[in-house]
């Protein structure tokens, strides 16, 4: 490739003929774009900001359209999570879903979200990295780790509070998230930020992070309205955090079933089932939550009332009464704590 | 034009063709194709628009040797079929866009588009005046017009 170089540099007839010669050979066409990639430089930059970047150190999940791993910067050594994301169709090109949701996600900045540093090209060019920035610890390594901290109803507030800026960031941008639970929650050992993750991509391909020696606990955080697949929006996330809020309290997942329709069955039992006026059809929710809440589940009873209040709240069976991310920062349960964002 | 350094200019075709009127040739042709293409496949002139952004975009931030007509045509496909993905619902497969003299295989373009998403940093969504299209005849007449909107996005 050194050759046709030299030779595109100097002569233009030459260029052109050496092009149309390799448009025609895959194995030369590989160089002959990186030799067109020199050329539209110039200023000596990197073209395409090539994975051999980072170093690739486990495998620590999958989620939608490819592997998650845990990798560094070959030159600062700074750790990163790498999210891989497989080109389906070569005909197509790079996917629309992936360039619109890159695009959405490089507009995402706040403090409770995982940043997304850059996105880097695939040697082989028929997939892309996302890289973020690492954490090390998520919320349910944590509170397994630290139990004393984790079960602190100091701590457990301050999360919750995180948890709920950072879905009131994404909701008010108009995103879902749809894949909240412990495992995508990163947490700052140092000085307790919680960054939400969203590895699986669930809201672009209907998947979710998986995460390798961990259960798949996906539909444990699901909400009912998701479970019964009828049409969803933004309070599908305010579930999942409702589930995530009686977990850190009681110190188990809420609603744990091996299948969704048990799950269902299971939120059922514990809310209430829901009723639905004569002449509608099961489209909606009527009924919000019947039972209370403390008393269905024992281990909640450490919770101030306050508490039980936002969390019965924010586990609202019908989704048009479910309280939003936003009203729930403003709820009485916060009121004795700093707003930090 | 500012933005090419007359030092990187190869000698050779400045004799016969200043930077600036190469680059300004090459655009209008670039123009051409991409409103000529974006008639074939149907696209919404906003595409077309958007496609302009990316490729305009591109040129303020890489340099393209002048008179590398291919590198221009390559990078209009790039830019049309990524500003596709972005507002149509439905894209032609890469192999469908048609440029005269040259024929470039799918996975060229795909790494074009690579080139083009990672030199515009992945920031896709732009604001385009045709947003604000709507608005405007809404406020100026007090009613929206949508036979106005489409001659005015014409």
């Amino acid at each position: 490739m050194s050759t046709a170089l030299s030779l595109c540099g100097r002569n233009l007839v030459g260029f052109l003929s050496i092009a149309c010669f390799n448009l025609a050979d895959p194995q030369i066409l590989l160089g002959f774009l990186s030799v067109a990639s020199i050329d539209f430089l110039k200023g000596g930059a990197v073209l395409l900001i090539e994975m051999d970047k980072y170093k690739k150190t486990r495998e620590i999940g999958y989620g939608g359209f490819g592997n998650v791993y845990q990798g560094c910067n070959r030159v600062t050594n700074e750790n990163v999570t790498l999210k891989e994301l497989w080109f389906p169709d070569e005909k197509e090109g790079v996917p629309s879903v992936v360039i619109k949701e890159i695009s959405l996600l490089k507009e995402m900045e706040h403090s409770n979200i995982v940043r997304l540093l850059e996105v880097v090209s695939a040697v082989n060019e028929n997939s892309v990295y996302l890289v973020y920035e690492d954490m090390e610890c998520d919320l349910q390594k944590f509170m397994n780790d630290c139990p004393k901290i984790a079960k602190d109803p100091d701590f457990i507030k301050r999360f919750l509070q995180q948890i709920l800026c950072g879905l009131a960031y994404y909701h008010s941008h108009n995103i879902l998230h749809q894949d909240l639970k412990p495992q995508n929650m990163w947490i700052d050992r140092f000085d307790y930020i919680l960054k939400l993750a969203d590895f699986g991509w669930a809201r672009a391909f209907g998947g979710s992070f998986k995460k390798i020696g961990y259960l798949d606990v996906t539909h444990w955080y699901k909400a009912p309205e998701l479970l019964r697949c009828q049409q969803f929006s933004t309070p599908v996330d305010v579930w999942s955090v409702g589930c995530i809020f009686a977990e850190m309290v009681t110190r188990r997942p809420l609603f744990a079933e091996f299948s969704e329709v048990h799950q269902l069955l299971k939120i059922f039992s514990i809310l209430g089932t829901p009723t639905w006026p004569e002449g509608t059809t099961s489209h909606l929710f009527a009924n919000c939550y019947s039972k209370d809440l403390a008393a269905a589940v024992p281990g909640l009873v450490t919770l101030e009332p306050a508490g039980i209040d936002l969390l019965s709240k924010m586990l609202c069976i019908n989704p048009s009464g479910r309280i939003t991310a936003h009203d729930a920062l403003k709820h009485a349960y916060f009121d004795n704590i700093e707003f930090e964002v | 034009t500012s933005f090419i350094s007359n030092s990187s200019v190869s000698r050779e075709v400045c004799s016969f063709m200043s930077t600036g009127n190469w680059l300004k040739c090459a655009r209008l042709d670039a123009i051409k194709w991409i409103l000529h293409t974006r008639a074939i496949f149907g696209f919404h002139f906003r595409t077309a628009y958007l496609s302009l952004t990316y490729f305009d975009r591109f040129l303020s931030r890489r340099f393209i040797d002048n008179g590398k007509l291919w590198a221009i045509r390559l990078l209009s496909v790039a830019c049309l079929s990524l500003a596709a993905k972005m507002e149509e619902s439905k894209v032609p497969a890469l192999s469908q866009y048609q440029v005269d003299d040259f024929n470039f295989e799918s996975n060229v373009i795909q790494r074009m588009e690579l080139l083009v998403l990672n030199t515009l940093k992945w920031k896709m969504g732009s604001i385009t005046p045709f947003h604000y299209l709507h608005y405007f005849i809404t406020k100026f007449f007090g009613e929206s017009r949508p036979k106005l909107i489409s001659r005015a996005i014409e």
